[in-house]
């Protein structure tokens, strides 16, 4: 089965799989795989959420589109088969049969189904079915600038434990079984820089260890020439977060809410007595 | 993957090649319309590669070659509502009675005949000629004109009017304004406006950078002149392990991106840091003292000109020797910029002690009051790094990065500077006329000559030529009457209304606007010429094809595309060429201009000067050529023979040497503070420290390019339109204005308000959109939205808010006319809508908008 593997990492928001998949099917018809798209209809949209604070920002960016679940909520809220799934995973509106049902689209967790008010339908993306035909690419797919959308065969990832970065599912706990694979998808982080007692320099070289209060999990860094540190991809939660360099007086910042990400700003430490 | 060209698609439809500003594409064309644009692709059989190596890591250019953002959305253009698909005439702009100058802007037009419209213009053309001479017209290319070598300002619009003579209104480089007047005193280069050209900048980089400074400077999404696959290299950059750095008051796309850390400065405060940063260097020794004895003149008090004296270096400066007195700390600097001294000390010592690349040429810093200021400094902390060293260069958002290139594999001669189809006719002509009016004094030459002015020239190709002085109107010449603008924009001008304004002058009898849309300046027109598309007409031409003009500045495959004609032209619009051929012949040049030939005969002469290794049919008929890389090839980067031997290969300057003391400002300006002989920081008159002005005006106005727009084209395309535009509760797209949550507040103002964006130039709409990506104190509005108008006034509430309205016009300097565009300050307030559309209903319907043509 091939389908999405989306790396949210890369993704620089260019928005030219968004307007690949306009120019595809805005003014074209391919039923019965797809009608031509309505307007304001994103059958795949970039999620754009800020993270951070101050001069420490961050965006985290997420590809959004049909997860072709296994098991699908529209396929089941769909009446007269007006939805269906391909040999290939593919699930696939019949722009005929799914006239007038809402259903469909009220069923999907993500968003990822429109209403077509003129024709009357849900609409969604079909990984470009009618190119997967032809032995082509989804335009999202060859319209990425940065390899942040493949077409893969999902067989090939079901053991991630070689890849530099691991598998993800977007929001698994919907429980839809959601089938396009994710990495790199946006966690907390927790930034800042370490400087003198005076604020006049900064100290590279200071380890900096957060401990998740409940978890107990520990992620270390040690600060760049700025006196900067990021702890990248942290479980949500509450931290203690210690600073320990040579010559330093050790410090702890604790109960540091980093359910999102967290930007500690300037961190001073003093010379030991 | 087999050939691209032949896959089966499930409609059945027609493969074209295009070359478009925004990236070469394949069009799918089906019954005469197009189905679909793909990013071009070649087939990895056909191409030879090379790629670069570093620590076991590879980058090798893409097959695909990706589109810039409006690029993937140029379907939507072809047929887009604005198409002017018939010659326009302005209804009440009678040539044999009332012309109503004062309702342009206002009327609407009538369509007309091609015969009608090319009989108006030579009657008016041989009225002016005949009364005032042919400097009684000026003629203005916009600067963006889609690539090619025939169907290219340079070509045909430059043979036309040098035949015919006229006054040229130039634009200047107004990308990199301050380096264009500033650098070329600092290292020469006058030829590239003060850019030098940055061959093998990918490999020295890669191989020999440590750490990447982007200052002012967005390549990942301002790369627009060289189509590149610049994400790629950005990631390739980081997996190799680089520091990357951003220095600028917003974070950017490169920066979000790629970066590691954002120093946040105040807009214009650049040259206070970047003075600290030498401050730091020369206290603690980090800089290359034995390169600036044998490479540089006025570094120190012992390398001045003769004659000069003591205390006039840079390095007096600096240290508070010279006459101001003032060492250049860091804490003295923070005060100013508002970064940490610490963190100007460690970006100092990391800089200063590692092959530094310094991304700061263009971008925004550059196109400030005394920004000339700004590039020098800039060049100067390189030249203290020893520039051309291995890794230590000078990089900008576009034309600065470059693989393996040889001169040969390329479509020149035929391209951006070198004339286009002048190099295969029979006979050439210089424009007879040597008047000139910069388009920053277009309002000033049109309703106040006479004039004078010194910079604002598009192109120089010496001090003397940019030193200069030029009067309006020169001597023998007239004032112009007749204004022509190839394209539908005198490129993107500050105070826009003003300008605006300058369009209803009586002292502009005739204005007549040839575009494929009806944009922009179109709506000031007494006609208009329908011009074809990229998609209607033949020509020959690489990705990036600016590259022809510094040559190097392309990476990836080096390819040629054969612009295919892939549609028929929109109702009866024509190529400029099949325009100019037909008004040279009706003024009487008979063949003069064409010489006999065809756009085919042309495309094939110029082809023969390719060194494309297929027949003219063969290229034509595939669409494309990629050359294979360049066999024994040997690097040459940046500055590289200057770096190793200043004596046997000396800059373009008077003493062969980089000039951090320019004598030549010295002998022209003496010690003058808006241009001293060696950088300075000089606060700017519009600006952070202008505390009056802040009272009334307190936010400091950004102004980067739009990201989902090219300048001002297709602000009209919805697809586009939906990435940026606030959909107010109104239902109208307003531009955005960006600002930090910290100003938004203080404004009682969220995000999706709309709101008036004002400062004593004029008044915008716009929606706010709130983000932390900005320092407090400064929110972005972009210029190049259309203008909307709510009344007739020109200086009425522009509701299509475009930036211009509110952007500097004043000189950047003594130095230079213009280029001062992003120093503004503005205040923003929440719009009252309901009131302002019972206060302009008319203007709320859209009457007096760009894209309207009833009027």
């Amino acid at each position: 089965m091939k389908t999405l593997l989306i790396n949210a990492g890369k993704c620089i928001d260019c928005r030219n799989c968004q307007t690949a998949c306009k120019d595809e099917f805005c003014d074209n018809d391919w039923s019965p795989l797809a009608a031509p798209q309505g307007p304001r209809q994103y059958w795949i949209r970039i999620v754009n959420e800020e993270a951070g604070d101050g001069d420490r920002v961050r965006m985290q960016r997420v590809p959004l589109v049909c997860q072709q679940c296994a098991d699908a909520p529209c396929l089941a809220a769909a009446a007269d088969g007006a939805a269906y799934r391909r040999a290939d995973g593919v699930v696939i509106f019949d722009p005929e049969k799914a006239q007038g049902q809402r259903a469909i689209m009220d069923a999907c967790p993500y968003g990822a189904v429109y209403w077509n008010e003129a024709r009357n339908i849900p609409q969604k993306c079909t990984l470009c079915a009618h190119l997967l035909d032809a032995g082509r690419q989804p335009r999202c797919v060859t319209a990425c600038p940065t390899d942040a959308l493949r077409l893969v065969d999902a067989a090939d990832y079901a053991d991630d434990a070689l890849l530099p970065q691991p598998i993800e599912r977007l929001r698994p706990e919907l429980g839809t079984g959601p089938r396009v694979l994710y990495q790199d998808l946006p966690r907390p982080f927790i930034a800042g820089e370490t400087c003198t007692g005076d604020g006049a320099a900064v100290l590279p070289g200071v380890k900096v260890t957060a401990t998740h209060q409940v978890l107990g999990r520990v992620y270390e860094a040690v600060t760049d020439e700025f006196g900067d540190f990021s702890l990248d991809g942290v479980e949500p939660g509450y931290y203690a977060i210690a600073f320990e360099g040579a010559g330093l007086t050790r410090k702890t910042l604790s109960n540091m809410d980093a359910r999102e990400a967290l930007n500690v700003g300037s961190v001073r430490l003093y010379p030991l007595a | 993957m087999g050939d691209p060209r032949s896959f089966q698609d499930p409609s059945d439809v027609e493969r074209f090649t295009s070359c478009t500003t925004a990236g070469p594409m394949f069009v799918d064309v089906k019954d005469g319309k197009i189905v679909r644009v793909d990013p071009i692709s070649f087939d990895p059989e056909e191409v030879d590669s090379w790629q670069v190596d570093v620590n076991g890591k590879t980058y090798r250019p893409p097959l695909t070659l990706p589109l810039l953002p409006w690029g993937q959305a140029y379907k939507a253009m072809q047929s887009t509502e604005t198409r002017v698909k018939y010659p326009l005439k302005r209804r009440d702009w009678d040539p044999d009675g009332e012309r109503n100058p004062q309702n342009r802007g206002i009327t609407g037009y009538e369509r007309i005949s091609w015969d009608e419209a090319y009989e108006l213009i030579v009657r008016e053309m041989n009225r002016v000629r005949a009364t005032r001479g042919p400097s009684g017209i000026g003629y203005c290319d916009s600067a963006h004109t889609e690539w090619g070598s025939l169907h290219f300002v340079f070509s045909d619009v430059y043979r036309f009017w040098h035949m015919v003579g006229g006054t040229f209104i130039e634009f200047t480089p107004n990308s990199w304004e301050g380096w264009a007047c500033g650098a070329p005193f600092l290292w020469g280069d006058w030829q590239g406006h003060g850019l030098p050209a940055a061959p093998d900048s990918l490999q020295d980089i890669s191989r020999e950078s440590e750490l990447i400074i982007l200052w002012g400077n967005d390549p990942l999404m301002h790369s627009i002149y060289s189509g590149i696959d610049t994400a790629r290299i950005w990631q390739y950059w980081r997996d190799l392990g680089k520091k990357i750095v951003v220095v600028e008051p917003f974070l950017n796309e490169t920066g979000l991106n790629y970066a590691d850390k954002w120093i946040r400065i105040y807009p214009g405060t650049d040259g206070a840091m970047a003075a600290a940063i030498a401050y730091t260097w020369i206290t603690e020794g980090l800089y290359d003292q034995d390169y600036l004895d044998t490479h540089a003149v006025g570094f120190d008090d012992e390398h001045l000109p003769e004659g000069i004296p003591a205390g006039s270096s840079f390095k007096a400066y600096i240290l508070g020797e010279g006459e101001d007195g003032t060492p250049k700390t860091p804490e003295w600097a923070s005060e100013i910029c508002g970064v940490e001294p610490r963190v100007i000390r460690a970006l100092a010592r990391q800089w200063g002690t590692r092959p530094t690349s310094l991304w700061c040429m263009q971008g925004g810093a550059c196109r400030r009051e005394f920004a000339h200021e700004f590039t020098r400094m800039m060049g100067t902390l390189q030249i203290m790094q020893g520039l051309g060293k291995p890794g230590v260069g000078v990089q900008g958002t576009c034309l600065s990065i470059s693989g393996p290139y040889d001169a040969k594999n390329q479509v020149g001669p035929t391209g951006y500077a070198d004339g286009g189809m002048n190099v295969v006719m029979e006979r050439y002509y210089p424009n007879p006329i040597p008047q000139k009016i910069t388009f920053q004094k277009f309002y000033d030459c049109i309703n106040d000559a006479p004039q004078h002015w010194q910079g604002g020239h598009q192109d120089n190709f010496s001090a003397d030529m940019f030193l200069e002085q030029m009067d309006y109107p020169m001597a023998g010449c007239a004032e112009v009457e007749f204004v022509w603008l190839h394209g539908s924009t005198l490129t993107n001008p500050p105070n826009y209304q003003h300008h605006l304004e300058t369009y209803r002058s009586p002292n502009i009898t005739t204005f007549v606007v040839t575009a494929p849309w009806f944009d922009r300046d179109c709506r000031y027109a007494d006609i208009v010429l329908p011009i074809t598309t990229v998609f209607e007409r033949q020509d020959i031409t690489e990705p990036a094809s600016v590259g022809q003009y510094i040559p190097p500045s392309y990476v990836g495959l080096r390819n040629a595309i054969f612009t295919q004609k892939c549609v028929e032209p929109a109702g009866e619009s024509k190529t400029d060429l099949q325009v100019y051929t037909e008004l040279a012949e009706r003024l009487g040049y008979g063949e003069y201009y064409i010489e006999g030939n065809t756009e085919e005969t042309l495309l094939r002469k110029m082809y023969e000067r390719t060194s494309i290794p297929l027949t003219y049919d063969e290229f034509k008929e595939k669409g494309y050529y990629v050359w294979p890389q360049p066999k024994d090839y040997v690097e040459c980067k940046q500055f590289q023979r200057f770096y190793e031997d200043p004596e046997g290969n000396p800059l373009d300057t008077p003493s062969g040497k980089a000039e951090i003391f320019s004598k030549r400002l010295y002998d022209h300006y003496g010690n003058h503070p808006e241009i001293p002989p060696v950088p300075h920081f000089i606060p700017e008159r519009e600006g952070h420290l202008s505390a009056e002005l802040k009272e009334k005006y307190p936010l400091q106005m950004l102004m980067a390019h739009p990201k989902y727009r090219f300048h001002g084209k297709y602000n009209d395309i919805e697809w586009l339109r939906e990435n940026y535009k606030v959909f107010g509760p109104d239902g109208y797209g307003y531009e955005p204005c960006w600002m930090n949550p910290v100003d938004a507040e203080a404004r009682g103002l969220v995000d999706g308000d709309i709101v008036i964006c004002r400062n004593d130039r004029g008044r915008v709409m716009a929606g706010v959109r709130v983000t932390k990506r900005l320092i407090p104190g400064v929110a972005w509005l972009s210029y190049g939205a259309w203008q909307d108008p709510l009344s007739e006034d020109v200086h009425s509430i522009d509701r299509g808010g475009d930036g211009n309205v509110l952007a500097n016009n004043a000189p950047m300097s003594v130095h230079h006319v213009g280029g001062a565009f992003n120093s503004v300050l503005f205040e923003v307030e929440k719009a009252d809508l309901d009131a302002l559309e019972a206060a302009y209903p008319e203007g709320f319907a859209g009457k007096y908008r760009t894209w309207n043509r009833e009027g």
